[in-house]
């Protein structure tokens, strides 16, 4: 199935969007087709034998012309539509809001000499007689094209025996439009009664503008909450440099394949994902590690689409495309998760489900109270408080207190490196108690390093360290790895060995320039009978230190002892300490043994360890814990430790940034930056704390308004709430809510933004 | 208010990769607001908003987890396939405008 975006031209009304439409539902093979009049353009979903041919003449057949086209099948979807997708939709807002601030202007115009109007002694030279007919000239505008929009929404959910929003305003302004207009044409209906007849035509024509004046501030504000989306489809490149017919030519970003290789120059954004063929450079990778100094890159190591190469060039050879790159699952997973509801919310919905026919059934009664046992003249009071009533309850700050929140949190994370799975997920970061880190490659750099090089007395570093780094060369134990390493980093020239043995969980013998060396740990030397003598205080210092200590002896005579530990990254030690600060239970879990896992536990001051737990034992520990009572966030790189994320109350996956961690975990961290993760829990309950606002501001306001507005306040104090000024507050409570929500955008964390 | 709606049962169309399909209006309210699928089988609901209001922007069916944008003046297809028999209510965004999947065995 496929998908074709047709930008037609010639449109000039909604009939002839239905009219398009008909017509290219009529072209066999058109599963649907959607015509929006307002960026004129037809979204047809078509089977794959559709040609673009016949899309067009079932256009053109009907007196319009196909402007342009994009077409797309369901399993790609590169993010390139979906770029322009984001575009059109920017366009019919930008138009919604030129169409709102129009009406504004307009509805201003009208509502000033209406509001003037509406006092006769302001405009003595007006022939009183006259002033009903002029008010109501220009009220009839501001009802019917200024407030339009709220009588149609509100007509269409009458049709559906529904009542929205919507249905409040239309209902309080038409009572005043309808009641003055009754007064201008047919007084006596009233006196005739004994009933006053007074004009509220300023109270149509004011309300309508007002409320107009509040979406255009709301809708301007509400494209400020999603600007993350649009700075990430921004880092997309939007040509490649590929290699066709033995040539590098210039080709837009959606032509790019799988296999196709592509060069990058200086300066340049890799276009998408791949590996390095030839030539080398440094990548500002700040998007997928939130570090902006420069990574090496060089023939065999993978780049990363959107990234950014520094100096030199290079060739890759592209290895995901479209829809399948890092970036674009990067945009799907945040514009998921933006669209995801908060647990919290369901109060808001269970509130906002019955409001609507209660603050109705509040009104009228308003109405019948204030009409029986009010003041002279009681049927006015009655009709302007309940109009006043109808229009301070509308509930659209309830209805943008949590998503407006979700939506700028989740953005800020995304801008920072920090991916949040959901709205849900959101809300449980904020409520942990305990985070778990499983030590590799979290808190510790994930590869050990030589840390002490102790040689026995007669012994040089550098011979000690030569000897040890020539015997294991050919040994494939990661402690030998950071040996060879450290002998590399020096410089040092390693000499060929023979006769090498792997003594397994012991260390490794072989012979060098004829004599027989040993390298191990203490039972290895036991076994060899090497007599280690005065170096074993030493050894156990280190051991106690957590350090694994390996001894090198010539025969039976000790050399030295060589110390291998996994180093602590250099921001664990702040970010642990962030993390006590905001009261959160620090842990550790690993598979080392418990005097190396204590000891980085010392290190890092965290608030306890979990040591010696083997990798599948993991889930279980959080499973105790949760036992406990304990909210608990699990730390992990996302696929060793994935049943333990999963298990967790928050999952965080941090590293790579690869699929399955994104697919499992609660949060990802894009890159290594630890620092996200104080952060993640910052975000969190910044955004739940603001949505809690949001909520309170949205209830009280209600619960306040609506009782004031019905005048209760009368009787004790002489209050009474103007329908104008109820109307102004309604417009600002559901503003000072996105404006509440947007200052996520400003939380206080750690370390800049990356985008 | 749909309390008072008096709208019958809509079936949904069987097509033949298995799917059960239909179209639902959303104007004011949804169009049909009933509608019955079968248990187990994937459910594909194309809303087709005709209007341009706040109120419809979103549609959310709480119990598959499904709050999905619906752009004016176009259709947006949801898919989900039903897990148990019984009732599973879909609503707008604030709750106000509202609509029901009947599933049956």
């Amino acid at each position: 199935m496929r998908e074709a975006v047709l930008k037609i031209g010639g449109m000039h009304c909604v009939s002839c969007a239905t009219t398009i439409k008909r017509s290219l539902t009529k072209v066999g093979g058109v599963r649907s087709a959607g015509v929006n009049p307002a960026t004129e353009e037809a979204v047809v979903e078509v089977e794959d034998n559709v040609t673009a041919e016949s899309l067009k003449q079932a256009i053109t057949s009907v007196g319009y012309s196909v402007v342009s086209q994009v077409w797309r099948t369901s399993s790609s979807g590169a993010v390139q539509p979906e770029l322009e997708r984001q575009q059109k939709q920017e366009e019919f807002k930008r138009r919604e809001l030129e169409r709102l601030w129009r009406k504004f202007v307009v509805g201003a115009v009208l509502s000033v000499p209406v509001l003037i109007g509406s006092y006769p002694s302001l405009v003595p030279f007006l022939e009183p007689s006259l002033l009903p007919y002029l008010l109501f000239v220009l009220t009839v505008p501001a009802q019917f094209w200024v407030g339009g929009q709220f009588l149609r929404s509100a007509w269409y959910a009458a049709r559906a025996r529904a009542a929205t929003m919507d249905t409040l305003i239309a209902l309080g302004t038409l009572t005043a439009f309808t009641f003055s207009a009754v007064v201008t044409f047919a007084p006596a209906l009233f006196t005739s009664l004994g009933l006053a007849a007074n004009l509220y035509y300023d109270v149509s024509a004011v309300i309508n503008t007002l409320i107009v004046l509040g979406k255009y501030l709301e809708a301007r504000a509400k494209s400020r909450a999603n600007e993350a989306i649009k700075a990430l489809l921004k880092l997309q490149a939007k040509t490649a440099r590929v290699k066709r017919d033995g040539r590098f030519v210039d080709v837009p970003i959606e032509a790019v394949v799988v296999g196709d290789f592509i060069q990058v120059r200086p300066g340049e954004k890799v276009p998408v994902d791949g590996e390095v063929v030839e030539g080398h450079s440094s990548l500002d990778e700040s998007l997928v590690t939130g570090e902006s100094i420069p990574v090496e890159k060089t023939k065999g190591d993978s780049v990363v689409g959107a990234t950014i190469n520094t100096m030199g060039s290079f060739v890759f050879r592209a290895t995901k495309v479209g829809s399948d790159t890092l970036l674009a699952h990067i945009i799907d997973l945040v514009e998921r998760a933006q669209a995801t509801r908060a647990p919290i919310q369901r109060l808001a919905d269970k509130v906002s489900g019955v409001f609507v026919p209660v603050v109705m059934g509040i009104a009228l009664l308003t109405f019948v109270v204030w009409w029986l046992w009010g003041p002279q003249p009681a049927f006015l009071f009655g009709l302007v408080n309940a109009i006043a009533v109808l229009i301070i309850a509308c509930p659209c700050a309830l209805g943008l207190a949590t998503p407006t929140a979700i939506m700028v949190g989740t953005g800020r994370g995304a801008t920072m490196g920090i991916l949040i799975r959901n709205a849900e997920t959101l809300e449980s970061a904020g409520k942990i108690t305990t985070i778990i880190f499983d030590k590799t490659g979290t808190l510790t750099e994930g590869k050990p390093v030589v840390t002490d090089l102790v040689p026995a007395s007669g012994v040089s570093q550098v011979e000690l360290l030569r000897v040890a780094a020539s015997l294991e060369a050919s040994s494939e134990h990661p402690l030998a790895g950071a040996i060879v390493a450290q002998a590399q980093e020096r410089k040092l020239d390693l000499e060929s060995v023979s006769d090498f043995t792997a003594v397994p969980g012991h260390g490794v013998t072989a012979k060098l320039k004829g004599g027989t060396y040993v390298l191990g740990n203490d039972k290895l030397m036991a076994r060899q009978g090497v007599m280690v003598g005065g170096l074993a205080e030493q050894a156990n210092a280190l051991a106690r230190a957590g350090k694994t200590v390996m001894h090198l002896a010539l025969a039976q005579s000790p050399l030295g002892l060589v110390a291998v530990a996994d180093t602590v990254k250099p921001e664990a030690r702040r970010v642990v300490e962030s993390l006590r600060r905001l009261g959160l239970e620090v842990l550790m879990v690993s598979g080392d043994r418990k005097l190396t896992a204590e000891a980085i536990g010392r290190e890092l001051n965290l608030s306890g360890v979990l040591a010696e737990v083997l990798p599948e034992r993991k889930a279980e520990v959080v499973r105790q814990l949760q036992a406990e009572g304990k909210r608990v966030a699990m730390v992990g790189d996302g696929i060793n430790d994935a049943p333990a994320l999963a298990q967790a109350d928050v999952g965080i996956a941090m590293g790579s940034g690869t699929d399955v961690a994104m697919e499992t975990a609660g949060i990802t961290l894009l890159g290594g930056n630890l620092k996200n993760v104080p952060n993640s829990i910052l975000l969190s309950r910044g955004t739940m704390r603001n949505i809690k606002q949001n909520l309170f501001w949205a209830f009280f306001y209600n619960v306040l308004g609506i009782p004031v507005a019905a005048g209760v306040l009368y009787p004790a104090l002489g209050l009474l709430l103007n329908p104008i000024i109820a109307s102004a507050a309604m417009a600002f409570s559901s503003i000072f809510v996105v404006f509440n929500s947007l200052r996520l955008k400003r939380i206080r964390l750690e370390g800049g933004e990356t985008i | 208010m749909g309390l008072f709606s008096t709208k019958p049962v809509s079936a949904v169309i069987n097509q033949p990769n298995g799917a059960q399909e239909l179209t639902i209006t959303v104007r004011g309210g949804y169009s049909p607001n009933k509608v019955a699928v079968k248990v187990g089988v994937l459910v594909r609901l194309t809303f087709d908003r005709q209007e341009e209001g706040d109120c419809t922007e979103y549609v959310v069916i709480d119990e598959y987890g499904i709050n999905q944008q619906l752009p004016p003046f176009a259709k947006t297809t949801i898919e989900f396939t039903p897990t148990k028999v019984g009732t599973v209510p879909f609503h707008c965004g604030m709750g106000m405008v509202h609509g029901k999947i009947i599933v049956g065995a």
